[in-house]
């Protein structure tokens, strides 16, 4: 049992199978990573607010702010690099799951492409099949009959009830 | 007296029928989104805030808080039948919950947790009461350098409490601030960040934030892990024995003062007041060997302590118009948004809103406790619904609610880029929720930092001539300082097996 912010339905201690702990190799190598995104985010935060003026101490211009910040995050990539990592039982990394990743990013942007030239309707119908089928128990049958039931309710719901202007079967955006 | 006739006013407020009905909505759908896990409050408050923009900001309001306290009800439910937490503030109610549940005692337990969720709720709505007036009076007596440095407190706090490491709380903090300063800059009307495109111009959307950060990501760590185990589930009969409530009521007691108390803290929050609470009985109790094996009061100091932080995590951000956690950022960005902007004002000049809601809560509180238990072969009925069927759709309507908020794609985009995020970032150890309240508060606290400074002349030691902000600060650096030093001892103690 850990402390934690609300971090809503995340069950963490019902299934073994999925986790692995990680290993002190992986564990500086996610070190290393957290360092440099966290360094290269605020490099380029603190040079692109740099350009805006920056002011005094007593009058701030729009610069001085994120500037700050930005440097603020190089300094925390570098105290992240010092810091001793996780006891083993705390943070524990699930294996990457590609299938989920790949089917949910396809889904949004099979949204995205045929909301901008069919319409929402088969859309949604493509959002929800797509997002069905990342996970690997719903069978092609499921993910079918659920994108038909969900994009319906979609209609009905956000159409009909809710009366928001979607075009179902033209351009959307 | 003068409370009185402001909570009467509050009471009419919120039994006006359309209010009466969204904050039963709202109660009836997070009582669900409590029980289902997998699926939590923040990403469904985000999906149905584009849906309340047309509906009057009061009745809005009372729904989405709905949303909240109602999960904390919820929780409950699925974490004694499954022994897996509906909502994470509900982890500790598996212990003796589930205990209960696999010694034929489930309905001892539902019943114990309602009436604790509900005793604790009222607490927390008490202390709301007696010391929202309190609050707004120092309030107004707070300059922008004690803001800024309450402020601070909070997000330190939030930083340093989350899981994992507080130093990558602090970057989360830091990149929510950064975010936060997309759009035009407050003082000077220069535009930051916007890489010429105009959706950017008024800012990143708070809505598009939390759906991917809690709702994308969600999706992308919970499929195919969430196992199906509707099927074993059987409707349990609710009945307690004589000597529950005689444990459960001290403990009831207890936990609530416990659980008010983190929920007004900055950087605490229900999840935190539940294990308190549990630790705190498990050691007042002659018998702690009972804990854990199905000790009714295992279930009612988590359950009362959890609604009570939830109740009174309100207090700060309805007063001072600083939220302590995420949720609370999200209830904060969804007041702006309908216009309303809490703080000391909005509790001397529109008592309406604010005594509307103290009365919905109690309102949507009683509603909560008739409702749960004759509905629970509903609830049971709703975790037979495999998650796997459950979050393609709730991804449909995270993209269709994103792009009703303006009709821009670049949000959905926007949603998936941060859903991406939120998943890297996990796998690092980032927790997202400090990011969420650095985004929210960023604004507020770079205007009052650059204030405080003008009104100094540019002195930043003026921080450490005012004695409120001084403390302030202190306590910001001491909370981090000791988050560090417990991670530190931690890693040199060994690890326990297992």
């Amino acid at each position: 049992m850990s402390l934690g912010t609300p971090n809503p339905g995340e069950p963490r201690e019902d299934e073994g199978a999925a986790e692995v702990p990680p290993e002190p190799a992986a564990d500086r190598r996610r070190a290393r990573l957290s360092a440099l995104l966290l360094a290269g985010f605020g490099g380029a935060v603190a040079w692109a607010a740099s350009r805006y003026p920056i002011g005094t101490l007593r009058q701030m211009g729009p610069g001085f702010f994120p500037v700050a910040l930005g440097l603020l995050l190089v300094l925390l990539g570098g105290l992240v690099l010092l810091e001793p990592a996780a006891r083993e039982s705390e943070e524990t990394v699930e294996p990457f799951d590609g299938r989920a990743f790949a089917c949910v990013v396809g889904a949004v942007a099979a949204f995205l492409l045929l909301g901008r030239t069919v319409g929402l309707l088969p859309a949604a119908f493509a959002l929800v099949l797509l997002g069905a089928l990342a996970d690997r128990r719903n069978r092609p049958r499921t993910a079918l009959a659920l994108a038909a039931a969900a994009s319906a309710f979609a209609v009905l719901l956000f159409a009909v009830l809710l009366g928001l202007p979607f075009p179902l079967l033209e351009p959307a955006f | 007296m003068e409370t009185l006739q402001a909570l009467a006013g509050g009471f009419a407020v919120a039994l006006a029928p359309v209010n009466l009905g969204l904050a039963f909505l709202g109660v009836l759908v997070g009582n669900a989104v409590g029980v289902l896990p997998g699926i939590g409050p923040i990403a469904v408050i985000a999906m149905l805030l584009p849906i309340t923009y047309g509906m009057p900001p009061t009745a809005a309001l009372m729904m989405l808080a709905g949303l909240y306290y109602g999960a904390q009800y919820g929780g409950a439910t699925t974490s004694i039948l499954l022994n897996v937490p509906g909502v994470a503030s509900a982890a500790v109610t598996c212990l003796d919950g589930h205990a209960l549940a696999r010694h034929g005692r489930a309905g001892a337990a539902l019943l114990v947790a309602m009436l604790a969720s509900f005793a604790g709720a009222c607490f927390g709505i008490l202390l709301m009461i007696l010391a929202a007036p309190l609050l707004v009076d120092l309030a107004l007596a707070m300059g922008p350098a004690e803001y800024f440095a309450v402020m601070l407190l909070g997000l330190v706090a939030a930083a340093g409490l989350a899981r994992g490491s507080p130093l990558k709380g602090v970057a989360m903090v830091v990149i929510g601030l950064v975010l936060g300063t997309v759009g035009s800059d407050v003082d000077t009307g220069v535009v930051r960040f916007a890489f010429g495109l105009p959706e950017l111009a008024d800012g990143l959307s708070i809505v598009a934030i939390a759906m991917g950060l809690f709702g994308v990501s969600d999706c992308l760590r919970n499929a195919n892990r969430i196992p199906d185990t509707g099927r074993i589930l059987e409707v349990p009969s609710l009945r307690g024995e004589r000597g529950d409530l005689r444990r459960a009521t001290p403990a009831t007691l207890r936990a609530s003062a416990i659980g008010a108390l983190f929920g007004v803290l900055p950087g605490t929050g229900p999840a935190i007041a539940a294990f308190v609470a549990y630790a705190v009985e498990k050691a007042v109790s002659r018998t702690p060997e009972r804990f854990g094996r199905g000790a009714i009061e295992g279930v009612a100091a988590p359950e009362a302590a959890n609604n009570a932080a939830a109740q009174a995590a309100f207090v700060p951000t309805l007063a001072l118009g600083i939220p302590g956690d995420a949720v609370m950022a999200i209830m904060l960005g969804a007041m702006i948004l309908h216009g309303i902007q809490p703080g000391p004002r909005l509790v001397t000049e529109r008592p309406d809103v604010f005594w509307g809601l103290v009365a919905s809560f109690w309102v949507g509180n009683a509603l909560l406790l008739v409702l749960n238990l004759p509905l629970i072969g509903l609830w049971v009925r709703l975790l037979r619904v495999p998650y796997r069927l459950i979050f393609p759709v709730m991804l449909l309507f995270v993209c269709v609610g994103v792009l009703s908020v303006r009709g821009a794609p670049l949000d959905v985009l926007a949603v998936l880029a941060f859903g991406v995020l939120g998943q890297l970032l996990a796998r690092l150890g980032f927790e997202p929720a400090p990011l969420l309240l650095g985004f929210v508060l960023g604004p507020l606290l770079e205007e009052h930092f650059r204030r405080a400074l003008l009104l100094a002349r540019g002195d930043l030691s003026l921080f450490l001539h005012r004695p409120v902000a001084a403390a302030l600060l202190a306590a910001a650096f001491l909370v981090l300082g000791l988050a560090l030093a417990a991670r530190l001892r931690r890693r040199r103690a060994p690890a326990p097996a297992g």
